[in-house]
């Protein structure tokens, strides 16, 4: 509880500093899709997916699995590869995912990211219930 | 120059943030989408 409210005040913190800092959306997908698009332009989003990257591996040394659990469930790496190109290809579509529309969107009251944050939320959800309640075992 | 500290710095916090809330964990994000209950 304690630890969920804290690492929401860094998450915040995170995007307030790359914004009054550089101008920047702290997104996942948007820095991604930027250092990818031109990996000599900016140097923003190459350092940020850096800070982000080297960190995680860094607090998965330091603390195993408690900080940086990788588990997957029981999904093979077809399915895990079928949902990364689709999750890919809806943040491309909408301009942003839950970091750039649902963190710094919604932050700045932005209308099209309170819609884009609400129907993700709302399809991922139903998504969850459908694979785990009305088709439970459907999907392996 | 100051692009890249305040990228590196504010990438490093998001890490920080997302691992110390949990949200690094796949089955705490599926609990939490999940309404219709464990």
């Amino acid at each position: 509880m304690l630890s969920a409210l804290l690492g929401g005040l860094l998450i915040g913190l995170s995007a307030s500093l790359a914004w009054s800092g550089a101008r920047q959306v702290a997104g996942i997908s948007g820095m991604l899709g930027g250092f990818l698009r031109a990996p000599w332009g900016s140097p923003f989003p190459g350092w940020f997916l850096a800070g982000l990257v080297g960190t995680s591996l860094l607090l998965g040394r330091v603390n195993g699995a408690a900080w940086t659990n990788a588990s997957v469930g029981s999904r093979s790496i077809g399915w895990l590869l079928v949902a990364g190109l689709l999750v890919g290809f809806g943040t491309q579509l909408s301009n942003g995912c839950t970091s750039g529309h649902g963190v710094c969107g919604v932050s700045r009251g932005s209308a099209r990211s309170l819609v884009a944050t609400l129907t993700f939320m709302t399809v991922a959800a139903l998504v969850v219930f459908l694979t785990r309640h009305a088709f439970a075992g459907a999907v392996p | 120059m100051s692009q890249r500290w305040f990228g590196l710095a504010s990438g490093a916090l998001f890490a920080l943030g997302l691992a110390l809330s949990g949200m690094t964990d796949p089955g705490k994000v599926l609990a939490f989408l999940d309404v219709g209950g464990a």
